[in-house]
């Protein structure tokens, strides 16, 4: 049954266990550990998966099974490896510099970014729910810790302890999702619930344990991927935790959970069922609008993209209230999906590499008005925040947009115009609180009582990447969303849609 | 010169690099050059475009067509840009204006040079290329290109509310624009449906015929981002905040160009693709372009800041452009260009004046002046031709526009045309009176007789367009040979006959495609 020659799909994931485990290694066994070795060493684990990923991306033409059928090697999972690798890279550099500066020096950071890293990846190639769980628990704890790393900061001991009952919580639902879906069904793969439900005369109405089931599981990576009416707990955890940290939750951890989510519903569950989908449609809707809405009001920025970061899950469930029933060559579009975690991933990245540098005698200060006058003092790096802003807005040309274009796209091509103007909508309110900061930036003056930013290198060269990224595939999009819908219509191979 | 349209479009852009790298001074000249370089270059546009000539198959008007050359390949979006007789007179007018706006800031602008002048410089590219794009997602990122640079220009270098201006102004194009943006994407469903092939391109998507409900909704979600633009009455109210904030540049960008993009929005995309809607709604357009030409009179006729009037009598006059260009005959939409063109020119050059003696007084207050006619004689000679100008004094440019534009309109929307024509003649009062009490009557005021005249510099910027207003107004002819056969072609595709059995066929295919899109959610 076990065949060695598949270790080779999870040869990312193994990278950066085994990097992991050395840096942990490393960190423990010195008593003066060295964080430039430590940093060296992880960013190597993420390169080496990085490569790994690579190699089986091109090797791997026809998406398949492994390891008896429990993980889909697809291009779906390889291009949200891509993804995981890119935030974890970018949180470790944005806090390298950062975690000395609030004065957190833990030799379990590091090791715990990399696992954290490994649960995504596994999470977005799982073809069994069981998998899933279990990758998504190792992702969640990981998270948990990393939340509250700055011990001595009530706001991040705080942030812990929410994430963690509230994300038990919700790890609860989606078990007994699973478990009234294996009741119901007899089987945890995602593919045999396609099959199941392909089948004439199977759906949701009449098998009330499936119909709790999907509304369990449904609740559950609501909770993950911060949907409205599951979002409560994303602004104070994002705030409390420590920048590196949150900007690997806004990232790796949404774009893992909603990888998740779009190979359950794409693969098992959307095309079936009428009250399904109209569930769907509303918490799209209400995501889109309560994400925009409550980003309206904050005064700080990372709060504010809190709340934003609610509303671009908005978008992307937007997108997937899109998906057709007859199959999904029908809407090659919502590769956009992935276009769009990619590039929210790059651009939120370089918009917390900014707010890294905003720290005041060990503690975070990350109020709009400490922007005041950042254009007159450092004009790149205050260029470099509104590029990165204005592609969270969605203003051409950047990937934002880009990406942005092609979630409507995708809700429109399936017939959901209606979202669609919700979508419009939200994204004019987006609009108005992403203006603020740059506002600020550029027709403010100086706060009275300005601290010098703490920029350090690693951190800018995140953000200059970021930048230069965002403006590139702004422009020129093309043969990166071909890539992107290649790994989408992948998922076409496992059957149901 | 193949590629022309696109030097000239770009061209700004990259000059704006080297512009904000530069230090002030330099900056101030390289942007001058670079502007003026664009408009040199533009200049051939004029001989190279033969309004009798032959451009695209079934397009014959437009020409110098660059493209498609293949950008997101599967949604067929692509790189085209081309003109047509009315976008080359915008395009003209735009590389004309910005080095005018450019030089008259030598004097306006001191904090941040460099970034102003670029900032204007990035502006010109997104107007120009929102004027050439032949492409729907080309001239959407033009679109909202322009927005950021002006967006600057107002917030950074603008009056004592300039903040408020710059995200209202950003905000109301912005709601207009992202429903656009659906409306859009829903055509290039529908064109899929219909065609068989993916297509961006406006002259393929001109082929899409669409159900009646369906043609009413996008046009709705197209007619509000350009009503918004234009401004129509009664989704004006960012207009007059951004124009009394904006700094004199701003303004006359603002007034000269950027509303010109929303009558030409009108004629390029919303009507000549939704033809039935744009018949059944033209009594309903007609009647809130009436209603803002009489409300933008009255408005400014008791404004005491001679800017904030100059801003209302936009409201007013694009009143006149939109109520001509919903006549759908020759003599109306030729008039409607004239007039926009002419708009351009005199509203141009109203801030212009009004920035000089801003910047000699420091303040805008009618109250505050009186008999500088005797003080600044050659001031006010000039403010008195572009204030005829304004009023469609025959003789000079506006008269033809605006007598054009009412005539064809009087054809199509007889009461509409009557009232708006009573808010033209309101408008040679608020114009009249205001010159009144501003030049003429005694020069009482001490700091009015130290004023200095117009500088040699400030003739020199103002003379080109004092120059055209006496030529558009006394030969005409060339102006609207240039346009007359695009115009005509557009009105062929805007009043053709829809095939009311082709439409319910298609209705069914594109049912297929898009779901719901006439029915609500699937």
């Amino acid at each position: 049954m076990f065949d060695p020659g598949e270790l080779n799909f999870i040869g990312p994931e193994i990278a950066v266990f085994v990097f992991a485990l050395l840096v942990l290694v490393h960190d423990v066994m010195f008593k003066q550990r060295n964080a430039t070795i430590s940093m060296g060493v992880s960013l190597m684990g993420l390169a080496t998966a990085a490569v790994l990923n690579l190699l089986n991306m091109q090797a791997v033409d026809v998406p398949r099974e492994a390891f008896a059928g429990a993980m889909a090697v697809d291009g779906f999972g390889f291009f949200l490896n891509f993804i995981v690798l890119l935030a974890a890279a970018g949180a470790l550099l944005i806090s390298h510099d950062f975690l000395r500066r609030i004065d957190v020096d833990v030799p379990e950071f590091n090791p715990l970014v990399l696992f954290v890293a490994f649960g995504m990846m596994l999470m977005g190639s799982a073809n069994d729910l069981i998998l899933l769980f279990i990758s998504l628990e190792v992702m969640s704890l990981g998270v948990y810790v990393l939340c509250g790393i700055n011990r001595g900061e009530l706001a991040s001991a705080e942030a812990a302890l929410k994430y963690f009952v509230m994300g038990a919580f919700a790890s609860g639902f989606l078990l007994m999702g699973i478990a009234f879906v294996y009741g119901g069904i007899g089987s945890t793969r995602i593919s045999a619930v396609a099959q199941w439900f392909a089948i004439e005369g199977n759906g949701i109405a009449g098998n009330p344990l499936i119909g709790v089931g999907v509304a369990l599981l449904l609740v559950g990576f609501g909770f993950k991927v911060a949907a409205a009416p599951f979002h409560m707990w994303t602004p104070d955890v994002y705030q409390g935790a420590p920048t590196p940290v949150t900007a690997f939750m806004a990232t790796g951890v949404k774009a893992a959970a909603f990888a998740a989510l779009s190979r359950v519903l794409l693969v098992a569950l959307l095309g079936q069922n009428l009250e399904f989908h109209t569930a769907l449609w509303l918490i799209a809707a209400g995501t889109i609008l309560m994400g925009n809405i409550g980003a309206l009001v904050q005064d700080d920025l990372k709060r504010m993209l809190a709340y934003s970061s609610i509303g671009h899950a908005g978008y992307l469930l937007m997108a997937l209230v899109g998906a057709p029933a007859a199959g999904l060559a029908d809407n090659p579009r919502l590769g956009g999906i992935l276009f769009y975690l990619l590039a929210y991933t790059v651009m939120t990245v370089g918009a917390f590499a900014v707010l890294s540098f905003f720290t005041r005698d060990g503690v975070e200060d990350t109020r709009i008005s400490r922007l005041g006058g950042l254009a007159d003092r450092h004009p790149a790096v205050a260029l470099a925040l509104s590029i990165c802003l204005l592609s969270l807005a969605g203003v051409p040309p950047t990937m934002g947009f880009v990406g942005k274009f092609y979630l409507f796209a995708a809700a429109i091509e399936g017939g959901a115009i209606g979202i669609a103007v919700v979508g419009a909508i939200g994204g004019a309110i987006g609009i108005y609180y992403y203006l603020r900061p740059i506002v600020v930036m550029y027709m403010h003056p100086e706060p009275a009582d300005r601290v010098e930013l703490a920029m350090n290198p690693a951190a800018l060269g995140v953000l200059g990447v970021a930048t230069v990224a965002v403006l590139v595939f702004g422009l020129v999009p093309g043969s990166l969303i071909e890539v992107a819908q290649d790994s989408l219509l992948s998922l076409a191979a496992w059957g149901g849609v | 010169m193949d590629h022309l349209l696109s030097i000239i479009t770009f061209l700004p852009l990259v000059g704006a690099l080297a512009v904000f790298a530069s230090p002030g001074a330099t900056a101030r000249w390289l942007a001058l050059g670079v502007s003026g370089l664009t408009f040199l270059l533009s200049v051939p546009l004029w001989f190279l475009y033969d309004p009798a000539g032959t451009g695209l198959e079934g397009w014959h008007t437009m020409q110098l067509v660059e493209g498609p050359y293949p950008w997101i390949a599967d949604l067929g979006i692509s790189y085209m840009v081309g003109i047509d007789g009315i976008a080359l007179l915008l395009v003209l007018l735009t590389t004309l204006l910005t080095p005018i706006v450019i030089y008259s800031s030598f004097s306006s602008v001191h904090e941040k040079v460099s970034q102003y002048m670029g900032f204007m410089l990035v502006l010109e590219t997104g107007m120009l290329g929102a004027f050439v794009a032949l492409d729907t997602f080309l001239f959407y990122v033009f679109w909202e290109l322009m927005l950021i640079p002006m967006y600057f220009i107002i917030g950074i270098w603008g009056g004592p509310n300039r903040i408020y201006a710059a995200v209202k102004f950003f905000i109301y194009t912005v709601v207009g624009s992202l429903l656009m943006l659906v409306a859009i994407l829903a055509l290039y469903f529908f064109h899929h449906a219909q065609q068989g092939f993916w297509s961006a391109s406006i002259l393929d998507l001109y082929h899409v015929v669409l159900p009646y409900r369906t043609e009413f909704w996008l046009f709705i979600a197209f007619a509000l981002a350009f009503a918004i633009k234009v401004p129509m009455f009664p989704v004006h109210t960012w207009l007059p905040d951004a124009h009394v904030q904006a700094p004199t540049g701003g303004s006359v960008i603002l007034a000269g160009v950027l509303l010109k993009l929303g009558t030409f929005g009108f004629l390029r995309y919303a009507m000549p693709l939704f033809p039935q809607a744009t018949h059944e709604l033209g009594p309903v357009i007609a009647g809130l372009a009436a209603i803002g030409i009489v409300y933008g009179a009255l408005v400014a006729m008791v404004q005491d800041d001679i800017k904030k009037l100059v801003a209302y009598s936009s409201v007013s006059h694009m009143g006149v452009v939109m109520l001509g260009l919903f006549s759908f005959n020759t003599e109306g939409v030729s008039g409607s260009v004239y007039q926009m063109l002419n708009h351009g020119l005199s509203t141009g050059a109203l801030f212009l004046l009004v920035g000089i003696i801003y910047e000699r007084r420091h303040t805008r207050l009618i109250a505050e002046y009186g008999g500088l006619a005797t003080a600044v004689p050659k001031f006010s000679v000039v403010m008195l031709i572009v204030t005829f100008s304004s009023i469609g004094l025959p003789g000079l440019n506006g008269f033809i526009g605006e007598a054009l534009s009412l005539l064809g309109s009087f054809h199509a929307h007889p009461v509409a045309t009557v009232v708006g024509t009573s808010g033209v003649i309101f408008g040679a009062v608020y114009m009249l009176w205001m010159v009144q009490r501003v030049i003429f009557g005694p020069l009482t005021n001490q700091a009015n007789k130290e004023l200095t005249d117009l500088t040699g510099r400030e003739i020199l910027y103002l003379a080109p367009i004092l120059a055209l207003i006496f030529v558009m107004g006394l030969a005409p002819r060339p102006f609207l040979q240039v346009m007359e056969p695009s115009v005509d072609r557009v009105l062929q595709q805007v009043n053709r006959e829809v095939d009311l059995l082709a439409v319910t066929e298609s209705a069914a295919h594109s049912g297929d495609a898009v779901r719901g899109a006439h029915g609500g959610e699937r």
